[in-house]
C-alpha cells in the first residue's frame, strides 16, 4: 500500500513536466461520452499508445418470457403493480428449477434482475403456505438492509403477512425474541448464522421446522479460506434443519466466473442446476485498457496511476457524466478523494459533488451516499470493493479502476456498475505498476478471451473442518457413524475427545466443554488471534487490531506502522500479550521487514517432470523468522538504515506447490551461483503473479521461498521453488498449480519477455536492487526450460 | 473440486500443533502433542459406585435420584425449617403483584439445576436438577441425576413427571436462566417441556427489590450469608462445578461430585428460606418486618411504581425515620415529595420540600422551584413565590426560572426598569 502511495506522490511532482509530453486522452469540451470515446480511439492510433485495448459491447435487447401459469394471481398481480409484467429468461429458467425442487446457481452480472430469481419462489411459497420460511445469507450486513428494502417492496404489493427482517449483530436483543417467534424471512450473513443461530437452534425451532429455502447471494465471495468455512457451517445448517425434518432448497446468485455450478457444489455438497442465459438488456458499454506512461525506463517507473486515474474521472466529472472510481485499498480511496473534491468544486448546496466510500465508513453514512447515487445527488464517489457487491446505486456512465481489481470476474463485476439500459457508458482501467496490472495490461486478451478465475474452496481442510465439528457437537450430539461433509466422524471425535473437549455416551458424542466454540472461530480467516496495536502517546488507547501473521513483520520493536495515513512507532511489541505499544511521531520513513522462511517437505502427493525440471505438489513444513527490517525512505525509496531483530520462530503446515532444478541441468547454465540464485528468486516473484492470476486468488495467498531446509552448499546447488498455500492446512491452491503447470511456465516466460525493462523491474521479477543484476535474464532462462521438453537433459 | 482425501489423525495432531499463533515448543504444543492415552474400557463397566441415591428406570432408560428431607425440628442458619409451613397459598400472588394466581403451597417446586456451563446455547446440560417441596413433616428436596449424557431423556422425562405434581415454579434467577436451559433440553429430547405449563416466580427479582440498594449483589450465596446467616463448609464455588462434574464422566470417580449435590440441596433450601423471609414483607409491605431504611425504601419505590401511592409513602416515612445514608436519603425526601403532591397532601409536600431546600443537596435548586410552583400557583403569595424562584437561580439558573421571575414580577405590577433596578 506504501510503495503505491510512494509512486503516486512522486508522480505529483513530475506531473507538469510529463502533460506537456503526453497530450491529455480527452480535451474536448464535447459532453457526450461518444465524444470522449472518439478521442480515445485517437489516442491509440499514436505510437506507444498508453491506450492498451477498446473493446465495446454492443447494446442488448431484452429477452422476455411470460411469467408462469404456476405463479400464484396475487403474487404476478403484484409484480404487475411494480411494472414487472413479464419475466427476462433467466428469472423464469430460475423459477422452473425451483419448482421442480432444484438447487440453482443463477450467474448475471450486475443489475439484471437477479434478485427477483429468489425472491419469486420464496414470495410464491408463502402466498401458498404462510408459515414458510426462509433463510437468506448475504456476505456483509448493508447488502441484507438493501435486500430488504427490495423484498419488502413486492410483499408489500402483494398485501401479504410476510414477515421478513434482517438478523445480525446489530439487531437490537428485544427484537431479536420477535424476530425468532414470528419471522418469516430472515437476512443475515455466515457470521451470524455461524456464533448467533445454530447454536441457539432450539430457539429457532418454528423456522426450521418450516425452513424451505436457502438462498446465497454473492456465491462468488465465498472462496479460499471464507469459502472453507461457509461450506462447514452449511453442513451444520444442513444437519440442524435435518434435526427439525426440513430438508432446504439452495438458491444461490454469483457475479461471474469460470466454475459457479462447481462453487455452489462445492460450498452445498447438493447437486445445482445451472442459470446463466441474461435476458436483461444493456446499452453500448466501452472497455479501456490504459497503461500510464513509462518516465523512467531504467527503474521501470510509470506515472503514477493514482494521478492517472484521477485526470479520467475528472474528465468525466467534468462532463457532468455521473462517474464511479474503485481504487484497490483504503488509503488510495481517500487520496483519490482529497483529489477529486479538490478539482470538482462545490455544488449550489455547499456540498462537494464528489464523495467517497469506504468499508471504515458509519452506516448511515453509507447509506446516505447510495441514496444519493440512485437519485443522482452526487456527481461523484471513490469506492474501495465495498460497492463492488450487489448494493443498489443504481447505473453510473462512467467506471475509472484505479489499479487493476485483481481479477477478471472482480473488474467485470466493477465495471458492471457503469451501464444505463439505455445509452453509452464507458469504463477505463488505469493500470499500476504493480506486476499483476501490467500482466493484465500488456495482456488484453487473457482478459478478453479468458474465462474469468476459478473459485476454490477446501471444506476438507481439517482445521477449519474440525472446528466446525466441535460445533456441530456443540449444537447436538453427534451420532456415531454420522457423516460431517464427506467424513466418518468418529475417528476426529477420538482425537477431541483427546483434547477434552467431547466424551462419548450412549451412541452419540456429546459436547463437554464450558467454552462456547463458535466464539472462538472466526470464519473470515484461518486462525482469530489477533494483536493489538496501543497508542500510548498521550495515556493509552487502542488504534487498531492486526492479525497474527502481519503482526510479526509489522509490528516488531522499532517497526514503524501507519494508521490512516498517521505514523506511529513501535515501542514495544508484546508477544505473549498480544499486544504492540506504539508512539505518534513524524519520520521519513517507513519499515519493511526481512523476513526468512524455510520449507521442509514432509509429503509429495505427485510429480512429473515439466522441461528441464521436476513439479510436485504435496505437504510443506513452513518456518519463518523475522530476522530483520530495512528503513525505507518516502518518496525515493531509498534505503536508509537498517537493524536486527530476534523474533520467535513461526511453524505452519500447509501444502505447496514446488519446481526442483537438477544440478546437471543448474550446471550447464553460463553463470555464477549467485546470479543463479538470484534468478530463481526472480522467477518465484513472477511465478506467485501469475500464480495469482491463474488462482483468482490475492497474491498474497501465495507464498514464494528457495530456501529449502537442507540448507548449505547443496541447497544453492539442487534448489527447490516453492509456492505455497499461505494458509495452515492449504486451502486447495497447490493441486491446480500443479495440475496446470504448463501454462504456469509458459505464462511466466511471457511476462518476463513482454515486459518492457532491461534487467528487472517491480512489474516483473523485481527490481535489480532487490532481485540482482542478472535475475531477469537468469529467470527467462530457467522459465524457459520449464516448457522446452525436447532440449532438456535427463531428470536426476 | 480439490478435497484433501487423506484424513489422517496424526496430520491432524500436527496442525493443531503448529497452527499459525503458536510458537515452536510452547507449552500448548507439549500438552497436546502427547500420545493419545489408552481408550479406557468401555463406560458401561466403569464404577459409578460411591454416589449416594438410588438409580431409577423409567420407558427411556436409567438415571439416579437423591432424597435429602430437612425435618421441621431443623433450623436452616437462622431460619427454622418449621416457618415454611407457615407459607400461605396468597404469597404467589403478592409476591408476583398479581401476575400468578393463588396456589398450595405444597404444589409450588422449589427448582436450581447444576449445568455444563453458562455460556447457555444447545451444548450446554443440566445434569442435576434438584426439586424442593414443602410437606407435612418438613422440606424434601429430591435430586435428579444423570450419570452420564445417554441418561439424559431418562432424567429429563422423570423430572417432567415430579413436576407435574406442582403448579409453580420457584427459582431464583430461573426466568433467565435455569427455565430458558431446561426448554432447550427438552427441545433437544423431543420431550414436552413441564415448565411450559407453570406458573414461574423468579425470586431473584422480589430479592433485588428489597435489598439491593444495601447488599454489595444479589446472588443467592450473599443473601444466604448475609439474610438467612447460613455459613455454608466446605463448599464448592459454582464456577468449578462444571469441570467436576466432566472429570467424573472421564473418571468415573464418585467422591468429587459430593460437594456438587450438597450444594445444589442447599441452594434450594435457602431458596425455600428465602421466600419464607420474603413472604411477610410481600403480605403486607407497609408492615414489612425489615430493620434497615435502604430494604424499606427498595419496597417503597416498588409500591410506587405499581402505583401504590399510599402504602408506598408509609414505607418512605419508615425508611427515612429507620436512617438512610445522604446518598439515599435526599432521593427519599424528594421522590416522596412527590408522591405527597400527587395523593393530594399540599402540607406534607411542602413540609418536604422545606427540609431539601435548607441544607447542600442535589434537589436544592429543584426544590425552591417546587415551592415557587406552590406559592404562586396554589397560595397565590407571589412575593414568597419570587423570593423562592430568585433563591433556585442561585444554585441553578435557567431559561425556565428567570421567565418565572419575570412572569412574577408583572403579576407583582413591578414595572420592567424596576424590576432590572431591584436586582
Amino acid at each position: 500500500m506504501t510503495r503505491e502511495l510512494t509512486v503516486s506522490t512522486e508522480g505529483t511532482q513530475r506531473r507538469e513536466t510529463i502533460l506537456q509530453q503526453v497530450p491529455s486522452p480527452i480535451a474536448s469540451r464535447d459532453t457526450s461520452l461518444g465524444g470522449v470515446m472518439h478521442r480515445f480511439e485517437a489516442l491509440r492510433q499514436r505510437p506507444n499508445s498508453p491506450i492498451g485495448a477498446i473493446r465495446t459491447h454492443p447494446a442488448r435487447e431484452a429477452r422476455f418470457v411470460d411469467i408462469p401459469e404456476a405463479i400464484d394471481s396475487r403474487l404476478s398481480a403484484a409484480l404487475a403493480s411494480k411494472g414487472i409484467e413479464r419475466l427476462y429468461v433467466h428469472q423464469a429458467q430460475a423459477w422452473e428449477h425451483v419448482a421442480a425442487s432444484e438447487n440453482v446457481v443463477v450467474v448475471t452480472p450486475t443489475a439484471s434482475g437477479k434478485t427477483l430469481c429468489y425472491n419469486l419462489p420464496v414470495l410464491n411459497a408463502l402466498a401458498a403456505d404462510p408459515t414458510a420460511c426462509a433463510l437468506y445469507l448475504f456476505p456483509t450486513k448493508a447488502l441484507a438492509v438493501d435486500q430488504l428494502e427490495e423484498f419488502n417492496g413486492i410483499s408489500d404489493a402483494l398485501g401479504s403477512n410476510v414477515r421478513a427482517f434482517t438478523y445480525d449483530g446489530d439487531t437490537p436483543s428485544d427484537a431479536r425474541r420477535a424476530i425468532r417467534r414470528r419471522a418469516n424471512v430472515v437476512l443475515s450473513n455466515p457470521d451470524m448464522l455461524h456464533a448467533g443461530l445454530l447454536p441457539h437452534h432450539t430457539r429457532w425451532a418454528r423456522f426450521f421446522e418450516h425452513l424451505r429455502y436457502i438462498v446465497i447471494d454473492e456465491l462468488h465471495t465465498y472462496r479460499g479460506v471464507f469459502g472453507s468455512h461457509l461450506a462447514n457451517v452449511l453442513r451444520r445448517l444442513t444437519r440442524i434443519a435435518a434435526f427439525y425434518g426440513s430438508k432446504p432448497l439452495f438458491v444461490c446468485c454469483s457475479a461471474t466466473i469460470a466454475n459457479p455450478k462447481e462453487l455452489a457444489q462445492d460450498l452445498v455438497e447438493e447437486p445445482f442446476a445451472l442459470v446463466d442465459d441474461n435476458g436483461a438488456p444493456s446499452g453500448k458499454r466501452h472497455l479501456v485498457f490504459y497503461n500510464p506512461p513509462v518516465v523512467n525506463e531504467q527503474l521501470g517507473i510509470r506515472r503514477s496511476y493514482i494521478n492517472e486515474a484521477r485526470r479520467m474521472a475528472g474528465t468525466f466529472l467534468e462532463r457532468g457524466r455521473q462517474t464511479l472510481v474503485f481504487a484497490n485499498n483504503r488509503l488510495a480511496t481517500e487520496v483519490l478523494t482529497r483529489y477529486l473534491k479538490q478539482g470538482a468544486g462545490r455544488t449550489p448546496g455547499g456540498q462537494s459533488p464528489v464523495r467517497g466510500y469506504r468499508g471504515g465508513y458509519l452506516p448511515r453514512e453509507r447509506r446516505e451516499i447510495e441514496r444519493q447515487l440512485r437519485n443522482r445527488e452526487i456527481l461523484g464517489v471513490v469506492a474501495t470493493n465495498a460497492l463492488e457487491l450487489g448494493i443498489d446505486i443504481g447505473s453510473l456512465d462512467a467506471v475509472v479502476l484505479a489499479g487493476y481489481p485483481g481479477s477478471i470476474a472482480s473488474t467485470w463485476q466493477r465495471a458492471g456498475r457503469a451501464g444505463r439500459r439505455q445509452g453509452t457508458s464507458v469504463t477505463v482501467l488505469v493500470a499500476s505498476s504493480a506486476p499483476l496490472d501490467q500482466y493484465v495490461v500488456e495482456h488484453p486478451e487473457y482478459f478478453f478471451e479468458g474465462s474469468p478465475e476459478h473459485a476454490h474452496v477446501n471444506p476438507d481442510n481439517l482445521e477449519i473442518l474440525v472446528s466446525h465439528l466441535k460445533c456441530a457437537a456443540f449444537e447436538l450430539p453427534v451420532q456415531d457413524g454420522e457423516t460431517f461433509g464427506p467424513h466418518d466422524t468418529g475417528e476426529l471425535c477420538r482425537f477431541l475427545e483427546e483434547t477434552g473437549v467431547v466424551h462419548h455416551a450412549g451412541d452419540a458424542w456429546h459436547w463437554t466443554s464450558e467454552s462456547y466454540p463458535a466464539d472462538a472461530i472466526s470464519l473470515r480467516k484461518v486462525t482469530s488471534d489477533n494483536f493489538v496495536v496501543v497508542d500510548v502517546s498521550r495515556g493509552s488507547k487502542v488504534v487498531g487490531e492486526v492479525s497474527f501473521p502481519a503482526a510479526l513483520t509489522s509490528l516488531h520493536e522499532k517497526a514503524i506502522y501507519l494508521h490512516e495515513g498517521r505514523l506511529y512507532h513501535v515501542e514495544r511489541f508484546e508477544y505473549d500479550e498480544r499486544k504492540a505499544y506504539v508512539k505518534r511521531v513524524e519520520c521519513g520513513y517507513y519499515t519493511d521487514a526481512i523476513e526468512h522462511v524455510q520449507v521442509e517437505t514432509l509429503e509429495g502427493f505427485d510429480d512429473d517432470r515439466i522441461g528441464s525440471a521436476v513439479a510436485n505438489h504435496g505437504e510443506v513444513r513452513i518456518t519463518r523468522r523475522v530476522v530483520g527490517f530495512k528503513k525505507i525512505r518516502f518518496h525515493t525509496n531509498e534505503n536508509v538504515g537498517d537493524g536486527k531483530l530476534s523474533m520467535p520462530e513461526q511453524e505452519m503446515h500447509t501444502t505447496a506447490f514446488w519446481l526442483h532444478f537438477p544440478m546437471e541441468f543448474l550446471g550447464s547454465l553460463p553463470y555464477s551461483t549467485t546470479a543463479k540464485r538470484d534468478g530463481l528468486i526472480g522467477l518465484g516473484n513472477v511465478l506467485r503473479t501469475v500464480g495469482a492470476v491463474m488462482l483468482m486468488c490475492d497474491a498474497r495467498d501465495l507464498g514464494i521461498s528457495t530456501l529449502s531446509s537442507q540448507n548449505g552448499p547443496e541447497a544453492l546447488l539442487d534448489p527447490e521453488l516453492f509456492l505455497y498455500d499461505n494458509y495452515p492446512g492449504g486451502i486447495g491452491q497447490s493441486e491446480p498449480l500443479f495440475r496446470q503447470r504448463e501454462s504456469l511456465g509458459s505464462m511466466a516466460r511471457e511476462l518476463i519477455q513482454a515486459c518492457p525493462c532491461k534487467a528487472g523491474c517491480p512489474s516483473c521479477v523485481g527490481p535489480p536492487g532487490e532481485v540482482g543484476e542478472q535475475a531477469k535474464e537468469v529467470a527467462l532462462r530457467l522459465a524457459g526450460s520449464l516448457s522446452d521438453s525436447r532440449k532438456a537433459g535427463p531428470a536426476a | 473440486m480439490i478435497r484433501t482425501t487423506r484424513l489422517d489423525i496424526a496430520t491432524l495432531r500436527r496442525q493443531v500443533n503448529s497452527s499459525v499463533g503458536r510458537s515452536v515448543g510452547s507449552a500448548a504444543r507439549l500438552a497436546i502433542g502427547v500420545p493419545a492415552p489408552q481408550r479406557r474400557t468401555r463406560r458401561r463397566n466403569r464404577k459409578r459406585l460411591g454416589i449416594d441415591g438410588e438409580e431409577r428406570r423409567n420407558a427411556l432408560g436409567r438415571f439416579l435420584v437423591q432424597e435429602h428431607r430437612y425435618a421441621n425440628g431443623r433450623i436452616h442458619g437462622k431460619v427454622p425449617i418449621q416457618r415454611l409451613q407457615a407459607l400461605g397459598a396468597s404469597w404467589v400472588e403478592s409476591i408476583s403483584a398479581g401476575e400468578a394466581a393463588a396456589v398450595d403451597p405444597k404444589r409450588w417446586a422449589f427448582l436450581d439445576t447444576e449445568t455444563t456451563g453458562l455460556a447457555g446455547g444447545t451444548g450446554t446440560c443440566a445434569f442435576l436438577v434438584g426439586v424442593g417441596a414443602i410437606e407435612d413433616d418438613g422440606f424434601l428436596v429430591r435430586l435428579f441425576f444423570m450419570r452420564d449424557y445417554d441418561e439424559e431423556p431418562a432424567m429429563l422425562h422423570a423430572l417432567a413427571g415430579c413436576l407435574g405434581n406442582f403448579d409453580v415454579l420457584v427459582t431464583y434467577n430461573g426466568k433467565s436462566f435455569d427455565a430458558p436451559l431446561l426448554e432447550t433440553r427438552y427441545r433437544l429430547q423431543r420431550q414436552r417441556n413441564p415448565l411450559a405449563c407453570m406458573q414461574h416466580v423468579d425470586l431473584l427479582h422480589a430479592a433485588r427489590r428489597v435489598w439491593g440498594e444495601r447488599l454489595p449483589n444479589c446472588r443467592l450465596g450473599t443473601l444466604e450469608s448475609e439474610i438467612l446467616g447460613v455459613e455454608r463448609q466446605g463448599d464448592i464455588p459454582g464456577s468449578l462445578i462444571p469441570q467436576r462434574y466432566f472429570d467424573f464422566l472421564r473418571s468415573g470417580r464418585a467422591a468429587p461430585l459430593k460437594p456438587v449435590f450438597h450444594h445444589n440441596v442447599l441452594d434450594i433450601v435457602s431458596l425455600a428460606c428465602l421466600g419464607s423471609v420474603l413472604m411477610p414483607v410481600y403480605a403486607a409491605p407497609e408492615r414489612a418486618p425489615l430493620r434497615h431504611g435502604e430494604d424499606l425504601l427498595g419496597l417503597a419505590r416498588w409500591l410506587a411504581r405499581l402505583g401504590d401511592s399510599d402504602r408506598a409513602l408509609h414505607l418512605y416515612r419508615r425508611a427515612i425515620h429507620a436512617g438512610l445514608p445522604s446518598s439515599q436519603l435526599f432521593p427519599s425526601l424528594w421522590e416522596s415529595a412527590r408522591l405527597e403532591r400527587r395523593t393530594g397532601n399540599a402540607a406534607a409536600q411542602v413540609q418536604l420540600l422545606r427540609d431539601l431546600s435548607r441544607v447542600s443537596n442535589i434537589y436544592r435548586a429543584a426544590a425552591f422551584e417546587e415551592l415557587a410552583k406552590h406559592y404562586e400557583h396554589r397560595e397565590h403569595d407571589f412575593v414568597r413565590a419570587l423570593d423562592m424562584t430568585r433563591r433556585a437561580q442561585r444554585y441553578a439558573p435557567s431559561a425556565g426560572l428567570k421567565h418565572r421571575e419575570d412572569r412574577l414580577l408583572r403579576r407583582l405590577g413591578v414595572p420592567r426598569a424596576a424590576a432590572a433596578a431591584s436586582s
